[in-house]
């Protein structure tokens, strides 16, 4: 952390202040690393051994029956990854360049397909997702929504981060795509963060809380909605189609969104009471003059610029596109996916004359993008070598559900898989696909209503927490340095036990209300 | 709104209020229902299940074993769907009906043809296939390639196909390259699953009802079992070098 001065003139303030809102000063492709504390550098040192230790021991180990080699060699590399991604003895782009070779050179998949994935639909909305960040933070549109919102709102740093929480809230019904609610949010993070200390320079707790809440907001809020996530309505679409069994918007909001709000109302206590405990003195903005200094800073932005209005335009017409998703068809004849729509505005931003960012001022972190390629190669060799697949299985087969089980411990453990599954997955769509029909086939075999077990379940899907590959928000806010992968893992195993316990809570309660899981006569 | 009009029938179209279908519909419905009676399974053969293992030997040679569920009348001729045809028919042994043979279709297809034995039970074929899996040199990461298909071209459905294909001891399957019946990107299940049958691996195939013409097929990449013994001392190297090289890193804060 910087030392404040401790007398400053009036004018020293308010260049300060200016100083710590010019984002534009703020590199994602330049993120610097803060300083190592003892354990991170314990970590690095055993870290990169460790990993070595995992790979060898699944690699080598006795062919396990139902596992093609290519399937028990993508498990061993995609554990080490995870090894070094959490304890960072390399880059964790470096890690992800190292099994992007280990899948090809150990036969797990041919290059073209490992190397393709650089052109995966995720990746370009990366790029974009950055690109859009720039238009708001060239424009100071990041930094007058910021100031609007600390002003407003900003008494102090827990009603902040409430105020994020309910901005994740009324976004998730509107913007099904996480990364593109990750976009909108991420440059007045960025601001936010800054008037209360806390950059890639010097990472503080309001930071941490800011980008990790926020994070887990947009993840688990997603599950309130059926439309939160399309993995949500693949989910409905396996329920309906192995089932016949429908289910409607309201009956998954009922259920689900109550899960949702309780489980951030958790997060929002866990994260600055207990994991990233807020320095008294963080409380409020670090700013001379408090607040006031705030509201002149706003009153100085003025009214919006041209520029400004601009930057707004092109924004208004990306979220315009996503937010009417389904009307697309009806208008256009076809859909146009949210990354299609991010790109419009990409080449709206980059007109000349009309638009408003210059290529050198789009600050796309390349790192960042071969850090997800290299995460979804990972898991998409783990789906394709059928690995995920039979890990899953194994999981199931050992828990054994025979006939005359009673269904709350079978309860109890599908929820407990499908929520620390989440680990083994970089994509929800995969992870839906291998456990939903999986959970159906446990309850017919049993012969219970299969919406006991697969509803509850499909609510856990975009539960995508535990780490930066877990999801696209996840990596998108990695970039900002804000946070370490450690920090994210703590507060993602955390949120994971947490949710575990919720929707054990709610089966044996709400949802035997609402008829979700067996009633109470059942 | 409907509208219905009166008048001649074109060609080939039922008249409304006639008891009788035109002469023009009825010859091709004719020709079709002799065509299945000649050429079918068998007049009232059916065969409901038709599962298929294949057994790969270290020198690319192939022990083939068909098990198929078939009921129809004693002494009745049944035709099936056969994939092997380099198969070495000297060695063709079938338990459960008589006087087998293999014929050629047109383009080729082989069908096996057997006539039904008096006592009813299920069918079983063996027979040796001398190069299932050509010689010579292994591609690259010392892979080899099993590749089969197999084309339903009698008339008559087989019900459930099985195929289970296993590599030959000491290897492992690699990867699956392709299958038909395809994985689908949204489906439930997969229609084959890797599997190990008497300590060899191998991959199983379904195809819920392998109706005529309907084809089923699996390519399959499979390799020694044994890894390189340089491997482990590689990783061994590379963790001790790095212990080394950043042994400050155990020092504490800097």
């Amino acid at each position: 952390m910087s030392a404040e001065p401790a007398v400053r003139t009036e004018q020293q303030n308010r260049e300060h202040l200016a100083g710590l809102l010019d984002l534009s000063k703020t590199k994602f492709s330049a993120s610097p690393k803060g300083e190592l504390t003892p354990s991170e550098r314990w970590m690095r040192y055993l870290g990169f051994p460790g990993g070595l230790a995992v790979f060898a021991a699944v690699f080598f180990a006795p062919a396990p029956a139902g596992l093609a080699a290519a399937g028990q060699a993508a498990l061993a590399c995609f554990l080490l990854a995870l090894v070094w991604w959490v304890t960072e003895p390399v880059p964790t782009f470096v890690t992800s360049l190292t099994l992007i070779v280990l899948l090809v050179f150990l036969d797990v998949r041919p290059s073209d397909d490992v190397l393709g994935v650089l052109g995966l639909d995720v990746i370009w909305l990366n790029v974009m997702a950055f690109v859009l960040s720039s238009i708001l933070i060239k424009t100071n549109l990041a930094k007058r929504l910021a100031l609007g919102l600390v002003t407003r709102w900003g008494t102090g740093a827990i009603p902040t981060l409430l105020a994020f929480l309910v901005l994740q809230l009324a976004l998730a019904p509107l913007i099904p795509a996480t990364a593109a609610r990750s976009v909108i949010t991420l440059p007045i993070l960025l601001v936010v963060a800054a008037i209360y200390g806390a950059s890639a320079e010097t990472p503080n707790n309001v930071g941490r809380n800011l980008f990790l809440q926020s994070l887990l907001g947009i993840n688990i809020f997603s599950s309130g909605f059926m439309t939160g996530s399309t993995a949500n309505l693949i989910a409905l679409s396996f329920i309906f189609g192995m089932t016949g069994k429908k289910v409607y918007y309201s009956d998954w909001l009922f259920a689900a969104l109550p899960v949702a709000i309780v489980a951030m109302a958790i997060a929002g206590w866990i994260g600055p009471k207990l994991l990233f405990r807020i320095e008294p003195e963080n409380l409020k903005p670090r700013i001379a003059g408090g607040m006031e200094a705030f509201r002149e800073e706003l009153a100085r932005l003025g009214p919006l610029s041209a520029m400004e209005k601009k930057g707004a335009a092109i924004f208004g017409v990306v979220i315009f596109l996503w937010v009417t998703d389904r009307f697309h068809m009806g208008w256009f004849g076809f859909e146009i996916s949210p990354v299609l729509a991010a790109i419009v505005g990409g080449i709206l931003a980059f007109l000349p004359r009309v638009g408003i960012l210059k290529w050198s001022e789009a600050d796309i972190p390349w790192n960042l993008m071969l850090f997800s390629a290299g995460a979804y190669a990972g898991g998409l060799a783990l789906d394709s070598t059928g690995a995920a697949r039979w890990v899953i299985g194994k999981i199931f087969a050992a828990a054994n559900f025979g006939p005359g089980t009673s269904f709350w411990p079978v309860y109890m453990a599908v929820i407990a898989i499908n929520l620390v599954s989440h680990y083994f997955f970089t994509s929800k769509t995969m992870r839906t696909i291998i456990m939903i029909p999986f959970i159906i086939g446990i309850a017919q075999q049993l012969g219970w209503n299969p919406l006991w077990l697969a509803l509850p379940s499909a609510f856990t899907i975009d539960w995508v927490i535990g780490l930066p590959i877990s999801g696209k928000p996840n990596v998108i806010f990695l970039t900002t340095g804000q946070y370490s992968v450690l920090d994210n893992v703590k507060y993602g195993a955390v949120m994971t036990v947490v949710g575990i316990l919720l929707f054990w809570v709610f089966g044996f309660t709400w949802f035997r209300f609402l008829g979700v899981t067996p009633g109470f006569g059942g | 709104m409907l509208v219905t009009k009166t008048g001649r029938p074109a060609f080939g179209q039922w008249a409304p209020g006639s008891d009788r279908p035109p002469v023009p519909l009825v010859l091709p419905a004719l020709y079709l229902v002799l065509a299945a009676l000649v050429a079918g399974p068998a007049a009232g053969a059916t065969v409901t299940r038709y599962a298929e293992e294949i057994r790969l030997s270290r020198d690319g040679s192939a022990a083939v074993t068909l098990d198929v569920a078939v009921s129809g009348t004693p002494g009745e001729s049944v035709r099936l769907p056969f994939g092997h045809a380099k198969a070495d028919l000297a060695t063709l042994r079938v338990a459960g009906a008589l006087s087998p043979r293999v014929e050629q279709l047109e383009g080729g297809l082989p069908v096996l043809v057997v006539t039904l034995p008096p006592e009813p039970g299920p069918l079983e074929v063996r027979v040796t296939v001398p190069v299932f899996v050509a010689p010579g040199k292994a591609k690259a990461f010392g892979n080899r390639v099993l590749s089969y298909e197999l084309v339903n071209a009698t008339t008559g459905s087989c019900g459930r196909y099985e195929g289970t294909f296993l590599v030959p001891e000491g290897f492992r399957v690699n990867t699956i390259v392709e299958t038909v019946p395809a994985e689908s990107e949204n489906a439930a299940t997969r229609p084959f699953e890797v599997v190990r049958v008497d300590g060899r691996d191998g991959v199983r195939l379904v195809e819920p009802s392998l109706d005529p013409a309907r084809r089923v097929a699996a390519k399959i990449r499979f390799k020694p079992a044994a890894h390189s013994p340089l491997f482990p001392g590689l990783l061994l190297a590379v963790g001790a070098l790095y212990l080394y090289r950043f042994r400050d890193l155990a020092g504490g804060a800097r």
